[in-house]
């Protein structure tokens, strides 16, 4: 791979006016002079659209700045000591893990306070004498727990200090001429690798992983060396690292992760595999809401795979231990995010913990009920290949939409979802919890908070309408539905429904807003087919006094306290 | 590498870190007569003319290039040495 050079990073930064990027904030604070990495950082972000603003600090001030850190409205703070030096000045490495520790004191501090800022804090560089590194390597271990357990999110340099030989990792001329520490290939893979672990902190949490079965979930290829014989026993020496990949994966499955697979393979010979392990493996072929096992190509499996389960693919992770299949679905697939796997798998669990796809500070009940989620719309799906019309299909289904207002116990959930939909949300306005209690306060509103049950299971919370009342007006402020229901007519039945809660309420015009998005697009005739006049590109009117109500009856609508 | 190339790379160099107009760079500017000229945008060239020239420049010597016209003529000989030694 060839790097751009320092000239062309500090071109882009200087050439690159599109307002149209996120911006980010970002303290940065390193024990040597990071004004050189930053440039290389804020290069790589602006290549993938965000601009980054570095916060001006002191190098080699970790302890002071952070002591007295009174930063609002801050992104990130990156906090990273580099002990290339410690070989020269004769520090013992035990007083420089006690540094550290007294930093994530700091820093625990910080993120108690300041609940929004996200913390990276690198670990250490296994770049000392073998002896030494055996001690880092074990304080690494414990650093990434405590970071964990804090709240924080840890970067593993190593990967990339690995990567690249020591004597071109560092500039030692440099170091000792500015304290600049790093050699411009070191600065690219850092500024790149760091950028992308930003980027995943901040996006919304990937909710599907698609795997590849031999050589992945075991070792071995169970077309050829049998069932029997295939690699997952915990007390095998190879055995065990496929084991507790899969013990991973199960608990990510626990936590609402939706998994599938991808495998070119025979059926017969996977489903005998399953059973006959199914001793040894935490995972089973339950485990999976969608299954392609078949010789087509991965990359249009995934297509399958994400109109099964009713996800876009932008939520998919791929992971397989093929780099041929990686490339394939990097290449025909781009928006798949494609997990980098080592080739040893010991080091499985880790890649996918690295990624901080699947990383995420709270977990709500909605989550962890996920699977159960999709698997019910899965039975709907095979269930609906014995109609001939999708209405009598939807009839069949005996759905009930219950309504209910915004309280306590749904107030996280409507938080979540205003800010993870993506395809049925007609403004994409997004808010945090403080934001959100705090419109509601400031406006007067009529809410609704959507549940759906159907003859197959509760689909739990899926949709949520905030209309803002104004002189007998109601603007639909917001108005989202998850994408697992789309396609029962929900939206319409829902519109219509509401529309007559607000007449009983004496409200005379109902205003729909809509904002074009890369994703929302589906959906921006919806005012219109609904009977609603346009009156600009975002705003749509409706008089109440021509209300019908509809005919076929699909849903049942239940209104709870109204 | 050419001789002309040295001067215009240069000069955009110059206009990208010191944030002046490439019009107005000519040889007679030194670290006194540009403003944003200081420590950091120092190191800062140093490490550009490294990276884009391919050159290394050792610290007693970029103390001493402290004026468009040194840096053109250190960077003209290192270039010339090095098609020497090759």
């Amino acid at each position: 791979m060839k790097y751009p050079n320092y000239f062309e990073i500090l071109e882009k930064i200087n050439n690159s006016n599109n307002t149209n990027f996120s911006k980010i904030k970002i303290k940065a604070l390193f024990n040597f002079n990071s004004f050189y990495l930053e440039n290389f950082i804020q290069y790589y972000l602006l290549k993938i659209n965000y601009r980054v603003n570095f916060l001006k600090t002191d190098f080699d001030q970790i302890e002071q700045q952070l002591n007295n850190f009174n930063d609002r409205n801050l992104n990130f703070i990156i906090v990273g000591n580099d002990i290339a030096f410690l070989k020269k000045k004769h520090i013992v490495l035990n007083d420089y893990f006690k540094r550290l520790e007294n930093q994530i004191k700091a820093l625990k501090v910080i993120k108690e306070v300041n609940k929004k800022i996200k913390i990276i804090i690198f670990n250490l560089t296994e770049s000392l004498s073998t002896n030494q590194n055996l001690k880092i390597i074990k304080f690494n271990n414990s650093l990434k727990k405590l970071a964990e357990k804090n709240h924080l999110y840890c970067f593993n340099i190593n990967k990339i200090f690995k990567k690249i030989k020591y004597k071109h990792y560092y500039n030692f001329k440099n170091h000792e001429q500015s304290q600049i520490l790093y050699s411009e290939n070191s600065a690219n893979e850092i500024g790149n690798h760091l950028s992308q672990f930003i980027v995943n902190i901040i996006s919304p949490r990937k909710k599907c992983l698609v795997l590849d079965l031999d050589d992945t979930l075991w070792g071995g290829i169970v077309g050829e060396a049998g069932y029997i014989n295939i690699k997952i026993d915990k007390l095998d020496a190879e055995g065990k690292y496929f084991y507790n990949f899969q013990k991973y994966i199960k608990e990510l499955s626990r936590k609402g992760i939706i998994l599938a697979i991808s495998s070119k393979n025979n059926f017969n010979d996977v489903k005998k595999c399953f059973e006959y392990n199914k001793t040894k493996m935490p995972l089973k072929l339950d485990d999976f809401s969608s299954i392609k096992v078949n010789w087509n190509e991965k990359f249009i499996n995934i297509n399958e795979i994400s109109k099964d389960l009713n996800i876009g693919k932008d939520s998919m992770v791929f992971f397989d231990n093929s780099a041929f299949e990686r490339e394939q679905m990097k290449k025909f697939n781009s928006s798949i995010s494609v997990i980098d796997v080592p080739e040893n798998p010991k080091y499985y669990v880790q890649s996918l913990e690295d990624s901080h796809y699947f990383s995420s500070n709270s977990l709500l009940n909605e989550d962890k009920n996920k699977k159960y989620q999709y698997d019910i719309l899965n039975k709907a799906k095979i269930y609906k290949k014995n109609f001939n019309t999708n209405l009598q299909f939807l009839k069949s289904l005996r759905m009930q939409i219950d309504i209910s207002n915004i309280n306590t116990k749904n107030f996280k959930r409507c938080v979540q979802m205003i800010n993870k939909t993506n395809q049925f949300n007609l403004t994409t306005k997004r808010f945090n919890e403080i934001q959100f209690r705090n419109y509601l306060k400031i406006n007067k509103t009529e809410n609704f908070v959507i549940s759906l049950k159907d003859k197959f299971g509760d689909h739990g919370i899926i949709g949520l309408v905030v209309a803002v009342i104004e002189k007998k007006i109601a603007s639909l402020r917001i108005f989202l539905l998850s994408c697992r229901v789309l396609g029962r007519k929900v939206e319409e039945y829902l519109l219509n429904n509401l529309i007559f809660q607000l007449k009983k309420k004496g409200i005379e015009k109902i205003k729909g807003i809509y904002f074009k998005t890369k994703k929302n697009f589906a959906f921006e005739n919806f005012y219109i087919k609904n009977r609603f006049i346009k009156e600009n590109k975002n705003s749509f009117l409706f008089n109440v006094n021509k209300y019908k109500k509809k005919q076929k009856k699909i849903f049942l609508i239940k209104f709870e306290n109204k | 590498m050419k001789i002309n190339n040295i001067s215009t790379d240069l000069k955009k160099i110059f206009s990208l870190i010191f944030k002046i107009n490439i019009k107005k760079i000519n040889n007679k500017i030194d670290f006194k007569k540009v403003k944003n000229w200081d420590s950091l945008n120092h190191v800062k060239l140093i490490m550009v003319l490294e990276s884009k020239f391919d050159i290394s420049i050792k610290p007693n010597e970029a103390h001493k290039l402290l004026s468009y016209n040194k840096i053109y003529r250190f960077i003209k000989k290192k270039k010339k040495l090095r098609k020497k030694f090759f």
